[in-house]
């Protein structure tokens, strides 16, 4: 009998201590208002340059195929501009933010200059009839604010940063689709150290390889940019800047600051 | 022993007390939607769709409304525009003029559609074009293949969107109302089951084959159900002309176009006495429409 009363009385202590839910928060709001106050964010970075943006897209897993330089301006609540380095086409299609994981970023009407990256290989003859380059359309949007937003893809994982576009957008635009042309004209490349050259090939689509290694990088108005750093032959670089023709060099050619490393157009 | 029963009533009823205090539920999502100014596409399908039949139209990709599995791409504004005109004109309006009212569609069509912009593709080649899930949603592929030329051809509108639209809405008026099982014993056990895409051969000699066995199409012969849905479907769908084509190709035989006779003769039966649906007003209604396509106009909201 008395034993039971003990035990009558330790149980219901249990139970209260059990119910006791009261948890010190990490952050000041419920993660609901907090993931609604980074939808509206994201909304209001995405619109807040009227010139857009510069986006470095890097399509499929772990970015294989080089990148692109897309500038994107959302026009309106629904509208976004999409125009592209590689190609003339100048499309209006739509977009949203909406919450999920965080604020997701979905361009949820056909876009021709997205849909080259997202369709699947059937269409476009590229790399395998389901997958295709493997763009992402649905991005989650890990960072925004006025310097930079930085989106992850949804489906490839792959990070993609977008930059403010200066004040003059057409020159701008301008510069980076001759910048392009320039260096998609040659049939092949070569990088040339001092202990060897090495043969390059394009790819699937602009990215350049070797017997051994994939080169992903985006082609800018000053030369190309390394998606990681690379090394070749042991020099390591993540940038290289583009020179006029030269003695021996009648196409011009790409090379790092220190001039260890060029990167040699084949026509 | 009563000491001990008055504590555990006690204690018991302190649990009752604390368990049963319920924070009340806000009736609104704890998400807030944003408010998005709707456009002409969204204003139309609002008064078209969702206030007339209860069916509303996804032509912008969602995400978690489309398959995973496949790499799809949204649906162009354009031919969406086209093909929420056309469904309402070729999918809809036959239906409302031979019941005599937008009942039937609203009760049981189902309620979401959704456009995906390319196919979903396999990986080795095939595609899909459309898929309906349970009575709740169709899902039409390639929408982006819909443009002026392509709009106003009916052949290409029958086997890319209509086709499928009318199989799938057969599948769920059987839901709702199974076929007699009179029409499983016509074809009995010479269905194949999954086989169906090989068995009878590629391309035209394997539409010949499937008809010389009683089927209207390959696909027809996987089950009895797929077997109604396709003769329904390409009956309502083609002319005389067309379907009597269809019966004849090189390698069809006599014995099969009877099979199928007999078959097609038990699904008027079933849509005239469940549905009330007469095969051949239906059939001579979209047949028409199908031939007015040039006068349509398919772009102005």
């Amino acid at each position: 009998m008395k034993r039971n009363y003990y035990l009558l009385l330790m149980a219901s202590l249990l139970f209260f201590a059990a119910c006791d839910k009261k948890k010190d928060r990490i952050f000041e709001d419920s993660p609901t208002v907090r993931l609604n106050a980074a939808v509206a964010n994201a909304q209001t970075v995405l619109r807040s340059k009227p010139n857009g943006w510069i986006m470095q897209y890097y399509p499929g897993t772990n970015a294989p195929y080089g990148g692109v330089n897309l500038f994107v301006n959302f026009t309106s609540a629904t509208d976004v501009n999409v125009q592209g380095d590689y190609t003339a086409s100048n499309v209006t299609s739509s977009y949203k933010v909406y919450p999920g994981a965080g604020p997701i970023l979905t361009f949820d009407t056909y876009n021709s200059i997205l849909a080259y990256f997202a369709a699947p290989g059937a269409i476009t003859g590229l790399v395998s009839n389901d997958g295709g380059l493997g763009g992402d359309l649905e991005f989650l949007v890990t960072k925004a604010d006025a310097d930079s937003v930085i989106l992850k893809g949804r489906k490839r994982g792959t990070l993609i940063v977008m930059v403010p576009m200066p004040s003059n957008p057409a020159t701008v635009i301008a510069s980076y689709k001759a910048a392009w042309q320039a260096y998609y004209a040659p049939n092949s490349y070569r990088f040339e150290t001092s202990t060897g050259n090495i043969p390059l090939t394009f790819g699937w689509f602009m990215e350049l390889e070797s017997l051994t290694d994939v080169y992903s990088f985006r082609v800018t108005p000053t030369g190309i940019e390394f998606l990681e750093p690379v090394t070749v032959n042991g020099i390591t670089v993540k940038e290289l800047t583009r020179k006029p023709a030269a003695v021996g060099y009648p196409n011009g050619y790409y090379d790092n600051s220190a001039g260890t490393l060029k990167l040699v157009p084949i026509f | 022993m009563k000491f001990k029963n008055i504590y555990l009533i006690l204690f018991a009823s302190t649990l009752v007390v604390s368990a049963c205090k319920k924070e009340k539920l806000d009736a609104n999502s704890v998400f807030v939607d944003s408010t998005i100014e709707k456009n002409p596409l969204d204003n139309y399908i609002y008064n078209n769709y969702v206030l007339n039949y209860n069916v509303d139209i996804l032509y912008k990709y969602v995400d978690k409304e489309s398959s995973l599995n496949y790499n799809l791409l949204p649906a162009s504004y354009t031919s969406s525009i086209r093909l929420t005109k056309l469904f309402k004109y070729l999918g809809f309006e036959p239906y409302d003029e031979v019941t005599g009212s937008k009942i039937f569609i609203k009760q049981y069509f189902p309620k979401l559609i959704n456009f995906i912009g390319s196919a979903a593709y396999n990986n080795n080649g095939t595609r899909i074009l459309g898929t309906a899930e349970g009575a709740k949603k169709i899902t039409l592929y390639e929408v982006n293949s819909l443009n002026a030329t392509t709009g106003v051809n009916p052949d290409f509108l029958t086997d890319s969107y209509f086709h499928t639209i009318h199989h799938e809405f057969q599948h769920i008026l059987n839901q709702t109302t199974d076929f007699p099982s009179s029409f499983q014993a016509i074809s009995g056990n010479t269905y194949v089951d999954d086989i169906w895409s090989t068995v009878w051969g590629t391309g035209a000699a394997g539409n010949g084959a499937a008809l010389a066995a009683g089927f209207i199409s390959p696909y027809a012969s996987s089950s009895a159900k797929e077997d109604f849905a396709e003769l329904y479907s390409f009956y309502i769908t083609l002319s005389a002309a067309q379907f009597n084509a269809m019966l004849n190709v090189t390698g069809s035989t006599a014995a099969g176009r009877t099979i199928i006779n007999n078959k097609l003769i038990a699904v008027k039966n079933y849509m005239l006495t469940v549905w009330n649906i007469d095969m051949d007003v239906l059939r001579a209604n979209i047949v028409n429409r199908k031939a007015n396509l040039a006068t349509f106009d398919q772009t102005s909201l």
